[in-house]
Parts: structure tokens; C-alpha cells; sequence
């Protein structure tokens, strides 16, 4: 294999049709190369199946017409597969690959790859050779595989590092999604099926780096209320930040982390304890409830023995509904479970007749888990 | 601090409270965390601790609004529901008590007549022995009473009553010999 050869000219050369397929191919085979290794394959724009309902004048069976979207792909030879404008999928083309399948209603491939179109010479010609073409359509084709193909697709090999784009180009085929076929038409699209999905190109980098001072990766091309974002700001303090787009177009921080490596999140912390570490929760709970556990603490810990639990309970004294009623705690107390158990005795001495009331109670709570330090 | 209920769908009633730190429900929002398989209801009959336990099915979480006064009787506050979802503020239920008789094979539930239009929900938990019978029931539209068919030894019996709207009732209701 020879190193890319770039070509070279010198006055008074005599130009052949070589040394000008020669220089428009090396530019072309240094796009394929950066596209080949510097991205992943895959739809980088548009390129979506879009249906219209129908009816069929025959039988007034309701139907789908599908649609290509208009857009870009970069094939796993570097090469760009462009369609230009939204193209309706022909049922007769698919009717030949699958046409002779028994009634299914599981969805069916459909794919995009490149053809090279010969346009007819324009202007002069010369006098001793034919009219060969002299300009070449980078097209594009629209196949249609049989249930299961989707897999072949995504074992493609990309060609050796150094070799030029094919002429006639390598058949690459980008997934665009599935249709399903019902009685000679279209009748749905999905975008994905038994585990597959169209593959959108990617970027290969070891440094991504920003301008502006603040780098945000998002799911999505453009800012949607409710999407994810990850912002790295290196603004005065620098912080990373994981939150939700809002309305207004900001992120609104769920987690943040300072340049002093503080860590701030807005909900809860819940991870593997460290050995010795202490986490506690504290509140009220009525008789009967299971006492929660500290944030960050599973129950599954506490069952194989992981974390113990140290629990204190206090009765909540109760309101008094005279001003001479005594209340006295029967128990307050959590069993083996976590569960409350209270009760709370009330004498009022004064009252007529003198009546012993037992009613369900409440207590105040401290729950804290530890975790014993390693090898003590 | 964050209040969490337990109510009861049935009825609305809140029978179990906890407030504790943290803004996320314990159990990613799921009641057994809170209840595990029922919720246990007590009441002493004739000097022993009786357990209504109320079943985790016909229970919900709800992240309510801050009521310190629900931790001194659960069962005087309730939940309503706006579409669907529960509101974040609970209600104080109408504090007079249904009225409770046992007669020949039911319990009599009478409360004042509030609704002429919808049916009222009623969920009555009674122990008999060690047996706890179930009963989901409801009083018609414009009626006062019903009569909630369950039959009953003589004797003290442990009863757990919620009647939508009304504050709930978990107490001791004698059966007479001749009822």
C-alpha cells in the first residue's frame, strides 16, 4: 500500500484526464479519511421516515404513504450520502424484495446507501473521443431488506485506513428505520425493531474543548424544556453542572459541582456507604407506620447485616382536651421491622363519669445507621 | 421536613403520618415502604390489643402539605383529589362522629345526610376473635344509614370506621345479646 499521493504540477505540463480525476480524488479521499476516522458512521441530519395516511380507491383499506426526509449521512466509507429532498418509498420496489412473504405484521428494514449517476457531457466535446460522461450524480438509493437484515447492517467493516473511496462506490448501508407491510401497502413506520435502531454519527476525540468558556453536552439537537444537559463552565467560580432544561432555555442545576469540589445535589444521595460513616434521619411517625430509613441506606444493607440501625423513640405528648387530663405513654416503642408500635393512656381525674381512654399514639424519632470501620 | 400520608383510596382518610428530612418519599413514592404489607390499626378490646390491619392495596402515599395537628389524630384529617391526584393541603374531616350498632348479622353505620346526589364510600374493618372482616361499603345517595352485613359473636369487638367525609372512627363497639 502506497501513502496518499497528492498531485503535483509544473508549467508547461501537459494536463491529462488523469492528473484532473487525480487531483479532484486526493480531496475527496481526505474528506472520506477524516469522516472515516474522526467521526462515526451514521445519519448526521434528517433522514426520518414521515407517513401521510391514504386510502385505497380499491378496497378503502386506510393505508400510510412513507417518506425519506431530506438529509445527511456519512457511510462507514467516509462517504456522504446527501438526499436532497423529501422522497416518497416506492410499495413496488419493496413488493420485490418482500412482496412474496406470507401476511406479517412484523416490521420490515429499510435503507439508504450511495449510487454513482453518469451525467451526459455538456458543452464542447472533442472531436476524437466520445461523449463520455463528465460530471458524476453522488446519489443515493433506497433498499428495503428482508426481516432481520438490520443485523448484517450493523456488522459492516469500514475499509483499511489508507484506502481511497471505491469507484463505483462500496454498498454501505444506513438503517433509516422499519415499515410495516399490510396487503400491498405501507401501514406503519417504527423507528426501531428487535433491538435495533438507525445510528446517528458520532465525533472520535480524545480533548473536546470550548470557546466561549462553557462546554454543554445535550440528548437533543436543539434546547428542549425538560431535556437533560451536562455544562461545564470554566465562568468565575468554574462548576460542573447536571440539570433539566427549563422554559426560558437555562439549565436548571439538579447537581453541581464547585471548584472547591463541593457537591450540591437537589434531590437525594444515595450510594454505597463508606465503612464508618454515620447517616441518620429524624422526624414523627404514627403508631403502626415503618420508621423510613436514613437517605442513602437500603433495606437490603440493613437485612444482610451491612449497616446496623440505632433507633430512639420519644411519645409525642398529646393535646390536652381539658385542662386536668393526664396522659401517660402504655408503650412507644419499634419492633424488629422498624414499625411503630405507641399507645397512649388519658385519665382525666375531674371528669364525670372518670373514663380511661387508650388511643393510638405518635412518637418523635432518631433512626441513625452505621457502618463499622474495617477490621474493627 | 416533608409530611407523608397513608391514606385510605377508598375514603380519603389518612390513617398514618411520618414527616422526616429529605424531599424524596421513602420508597421512591411506593406506601409499603411505609406500611410493608398492611398497615396495623390497634385497639384495646377487653384489656387486649386487637390489629385491625388495613391492607397496603387499598392504601396511597401522598406528600402533603405541613400539618403538625395530623400526628395527634390521623383519622380526623383526609385527602382530596383534583383530577385524579391528591391535593397537597389535607381537610379536616367533620368532626361528628357516625353513629355504631351492632344488630342481628350487621353493623348499622347513621351519620347526617350530606350528599343527595353520590353515594358515600364507607370502608368498616371489624375483629371477631382473631378473624378481621372487610368491609367496603357505601351509604346511597340521600340516605343516612346502612347496614353493613357482618355477623358477629356477642361481645366487645375492635372497629375500624371511615365514612367519607366524616372523621373515622377506631374503637371498641359492644355487641348486646339480644341485638
Amino acid at each position: 500500500m502506497t501513502a496518499p499521493l497528492r498531485p503535483a504540477f509544473h508549467e508547461g505540463q501537459v494536463l491529462s484526464a488523469a492528473d484532473l480525476a487525480a487531483t479532484v480524488g486526493y480531496g475527496r479521499d481526505v474528506a472520506a479519511r477524516h469522516a472515516r476516522h474522526l467521526h462515526d458512521w451514521g445519519i448526521a441530519e434528517g433522514l426520518e421516515l414521515v407517513t401521510e395516511a391514504r386510502t385505497d380507491p380499491a378496497t378503502n383499506a386506510r393505508y400510510v404513504e412513507v417518506s425519506v426526509s431530506a438529509g445527511l449521512a456519512i457511510d462507514g466509507t467516509g462517504r456522504e450520502i446527501v438526499v436532497p429532498a423529501s422522497a416518497v418509498l416506492s410499495e413496488a420496489s419493496f413488493a420485490e424484495v418482500n412482496g412474496a412473504d406470507q401476511a406479517t405484521l412484523e416490521p420490515y428494514p429499510v435503507f439508504l446507501t450511495t449510487i454513482d449517476r453518469a451525467q451526459s457531457a455538456t458543452g464542447p466535446v472533442s472531436c476524437g473521443t466520445a461523449a463520455a460522461p463528465t460530471r458524476v450524480e453522488e446519489s443515493y438509493q433506497i433498499l428495503f431488506g428482508r426481516r432481520g437484515d438490520e443485523l448484517l447492517a450493523e456488522d459492516q467493516q469500514p475499509p483499511p485506513v489508507s484506502a481511497a473511496l471505491a469507484d463505483p462506490p462500496t454498498r454501505w448501508l444506513v438503517l433509516l428505520g422499519f415499515v410495516q407491510w399490510t396487503d400491498g401497502h405501507f401501514t406503519r413506520v417504527f423507528p426501531s425493531a428487535r433491538g435495533v435502531e438507525p445510528r446517528y454519527a458520532g465525533v472520535r476525540a480524545d480533548t473536546v474543548s470550548a470557546r466561549a468558556g462553557e462546554l454543554t453536552l445535550r440528548t437533543r439537537p436543539t434546547v428542549q424544556e425538560g431535556q437533560p444537559a451536562l455544562v461545564l463552565s470554566g465562568e468565575d467560580p468554574p462548576s460542573l453542572v447536571f440539570g433539566l432544561y427549563q422554559g426560558s432555555g437555562t439549565v436548571n442545576p439538579l447537581m453541581t459541582v464547585a471548584a472547591n469540589g463541593n457537591l450540591t445535589v437537589a434531590g437525594s444521595f444515595s450510594g454505597r456507604i463508606s465503612a464508618g460513616s454515620v447517616l441518620a434521619t429524624s422526624g414523627t411517625a404514627t403508631d403502626g407506620m415503618l420508621l423510613p430509613l436514613p437517605a442513602g441506606v437500603s433495606k437490603q444493607e440493613v437485612d444482610d447485616g451491612r449497616v446496623e440501625l440505632h433507633v430512639h423513640v420519644t411519645p409525642r405528648v398529646p393535646p390536652a382536651t381539658t385542662a386536668s387530663t393526664l396522659h401517660s405513654p402504655v408503650e412507644a416503642t419499634v419492633d424488629g421491622e422498624l414499625r411503630v408500635r405507641c399507645r397512649v393512656r388519658s385519665y382525666d381525674p375531674l371528669g364525670v363519669p372518670e373514663v380511661v381512654t387508650e388511643q393510638p399514639g405518635a412518637v418523635e424519632f432518631l433512626v441513625m445507621a452505621t457502618v463499622a470501620a474495617a477490621g474493627g | 421536613m416533608t409530611l407523608y400520608v397513608v391514606y385510605v383510596k377508598d375514603t380519603g382518610h389518612v390513617v398514618g403520618a411520618v414527616n422526616a428530612a429529605g424531599d424524596a418519599p421513602p420508597g421512591e413514592g411506593d406506601v409499603g415502604a411505609l406500611v410493608g404489607d398492611a398497615l396495623p390499626m390497634r385497639v384495646s378490646v377487653d384489656g387486649k390489643v386487637v390489629r385491625l390491619p388495613l391492607p397496603a392495596e387499598r392504601l396511597a402515599l401522598h406528600t402533603a402539605d405541613d400539618e403538625p395537628r395530623v400526628f395527634d389524630n390521623p383519622l380526623a384529617y383526609g385527602v382530596e383529589l383534583a383530577g385524579g391526584q391528591p391535593k397537597p393541603t389535607l381537610v379536616e374531616l367533620r368532626p361528628e362522629s357516625p353513629e355504631l350498632a351492632f344488630s342481628n348479622n350487621s353493623l348499622v353505620v347513621t351519620v347526617q345526610p350530606d350528599d343527595p346526589i353520590n353515594d358515600t364510600p364507607v370502608l368498616a374493618l371489624v375483629s371477631d376473635g382473631e378473624k378481621v372482616h372487610v368491609r367496603p361499603w357505601a351509604i346511597p345517595a340521600g340516605g343516612d344509614s346502612v347496614e353493613i352485613p357482618v355477623t358477629v359473636s356477642e361481645g366487645n369487638h375492635g372497629v375500624l370506621v371511615l365514612v367519607a367525609g366524616w372523621i373515622g372512627i377506631l374503637a371498641t363497639e359492644i355487641k348486646a345479646a339480644r341485638s
